[in-house]
């Protein structure tokens, strides 16, 4: 169910960087945090930040007290977060085993240009870009 | 535990308006305890969306043992999206908190 307001303009588009959990758990708290506000949101995967969106990666990835993180992953497609996944070479994505079949269902392949057509209108307008 | 309900904080600064929140039909509750930042704000925002209130009945009721949520992030949602609440101490470090749209 989608949880953005429709009328709401702001957006939040969040790059992860790493697998590390303290950075993919703090990306998905904020995504998440993002969509209760009523606000939009992007979380785009680049390349050290893939195991999260291979298929059965995000369960392998935990933190001490938290669901793992899979949870947060799937909660956050459902409320409407677009999660894409940085695909830069067919040769980086094959050296990594990861094609389109294994990404987690709802995440799509996206280069820097397809971040960028979205993230520099929602900057120009008071959206926020940052960094994980 | 249900005698000692005290009205902590509220959308209103109207104690009728807030006791009508409290005294209508809960569509929804939520046991939120145990869940850890945002999840308390998020389920709180997924049950408004999915409750009819029409047919379910007027508010969602919120179990937290969170202070910060209970004080803090739910009623800034709230805020944030125009609904009205009410927060209920009702025992040390239990809250209930009360939306309607």
């Amino acid at each position: 169910m989608l949880m953005s307001e429709q009328k709401e303009e702001q957006e939040v588009h969040i790059v992860l960087i790493s697998n590390e959990p303290g950075r993919a758990y703090s990306a998905l708290v904020l995504a998440l945090g993002t969509v209760t506000m009523g606000a939009k949101c992007k979380l785009y995967c680049t390349m050290s930040g893939l195991d999260i969106v291979k298929k059965g990666g995000a369960s392998k990835i935990t933190m001490l007290g938290a669901p793992s993180l899979d949870k947060y992953l799937h909660d956050a497609i459902e409320a409407g977060v677009q999660v894409t996944a940085c695909g830069p070479s067919k040769e980086m994505l094959k050296q990594m085993g990861i094609t389109a079949d294994n990404l987690e269902p709802g995440v799509e392949f996206e280069d820097v240009i397809g971040f960028l057509t979205a993230a520099l209108p929602a900057s120009k307008k008071g959206g926020m870009v940052l960094f994980i | 535990m249900q005698q000692n309900k005290i009205v902590i904080k509220g959308s209103d600064t109207n104690i009728d308006n807030l006791l009508q929140i409290e005294n209508s039909k809960i569509g929804r509750t939520i046991d939120t305890r145990g869940m850890s930042c945002p999840y308390p704000s998020f389920e709180s925002v997924k049950a408004m969306k999915a409750i009819d209130t029409e047919k379910d009945g007027y508010c969602v009721e919120i179990i937290t043992d969170s202070e910060e949520s209970a004080l803090k992030s739910i009623p800034s949602v709230c805020e944030k999206r125009k609904w009205q609440f009410v927060v209920l101490e009702e025992a040390i470090g239990l809250w209930r908190v009360r939306i309607g749209k």
